[in-house]
């Protein structure tokens, strides 16, 4: 892009161009994220985090000056501030240590911490849960939550009813949770390598 | 009440089971990037936000423009009270003729003309 048709967009992003935007979140999204899982190895956080930037970002959308910097730059200085504010919470959080089978015990009731989701051992043990379940069980619970698809679509995908998404889903919920807390106390115990080599 | 208590821990249990199962599934992607499905979300959502920004400082502006001066009120303030003491009059004189009854109320709207010329202007 050329230095005048770069001045001319970063004005249309001051004046909250509605094009400008739409196409100026969507190439920054995917670095927002990669950002945040750099810094904390967790979908959901990164997730949030980009959200919080994105919307802090169209909040602020006319204190953005042009002559400043770039949207870029202007961006990263958000996301470096809400990854201050989120370095801040956790140090005032109470540390997290023990056994993971401990807090899926809890996983109806408790939030899981997100310092016991960053373990390496946690994404592990789900990867291993997850492949010990039906194909059907994977494919919608990955559908769901790692697509972010809707009911609808999976049923289309799928070509199940939306009424047997929902029942595949609640099954492959309850499978999922079982073989999470049968793997994870395997691991507590030591025996997780011995079985899965 | 207590099968209400349990409905409702039954589905705040629900929701934060789904939510921690949810947030454990995704960690067994391998991705770098945001799933499609929430990137369209987000940019959805935020244009949105945008454009309610944009329409309320558009409302703003035009609030500046509407503003009225203090002269303004002032003449307002006083064709309301005008209007009000000439209903009182009226009333205590009503049982006197029709025609001052017709007066009163030409007074009435005139008052409420100058007082819409005034914001006009």
């Amino acid at each position: 892009m050329s230095n005048e048709l770069e001045q001319r967009s970063w004005v249309g992003f001051a004046r909250c161009d509605a094009d400008i935007w739409r196409e100026f979140i969507g190439r920054e999204i995917p670095l927002l994220y990669g950002m945040f899982m750099r810094r904390w190895p967790n979908p959901s956080l990164a997730e949030e985090l980009v959200q919080k930037t994105i919307f802090d970002a169209a909040r602020g959308c006319g204190s953005y000056d042009p002559l400043r910097g770039s949207p870029e730059e202007w961006i990263l200085g958000i996301a470096r501030n809400n990854i201050r504010l989120e370095a801040r919470k956790r140090a005032s959080r109470p540390s997290t240590n023990g056994d993971i089978s401990r807090y899926l015990e809890a996983i109806d009731t408790k939030p899981l911490p997100d310092e016991v989701l960053e373990r390496e051992e946690t994404a592990a043990l789900v990867r291993s849960a997850l492949s010990k379940l039906e194909s059907k069980e994977q494919t919608v619970l990955r559908a769901r939550y790692i697509e972010g698809l809707l009911a609808r679509d999976i049923a289309r995908v799928m070509r199940i009813t939306e009424k047997a998404v929902h029942s595949l889903l609640y099954r492959a919920r309850i499978s999922l949770r079982q073989e999470l807390k049968r793997t994870a106390s395997l691991y507590d115990k030591g025996q997780y390598y011995e079985t899965n080599g | 009440m207590k099968q209400m208590d349990n409905i409702l821990y039954y589905s705040n249990s629900v929701s934060r089971a789904d939510e921690n199962i949810s947030r454990l599934v995704k960690l067994a992607d391998n991705s770098s990037k945001p799933c499609r499905a929430f990137t369209e979300s987000l940019i959805n959502n935020a244009l949105g936000k945008l454009e309610q920004l944009k329409t309320a400082r558009k409302r703003e502006e035009l609030n500046i423009i509407m503003k009225v001066s203090w002269w303004e009120k002032a003449m307002g303030l006083a064709a309301m009270i005008a209007v009000v003491c000439l209903a009182g009059f009226s009333i205590l004189v009503s049982n006197l003729n029709s025609f001052f009854a017709v007066i009163v109320l030409t007074v009435m709207f005139i008052n409420r003309f100058i007082y819409l010329g005034g914001l006009i202007l």
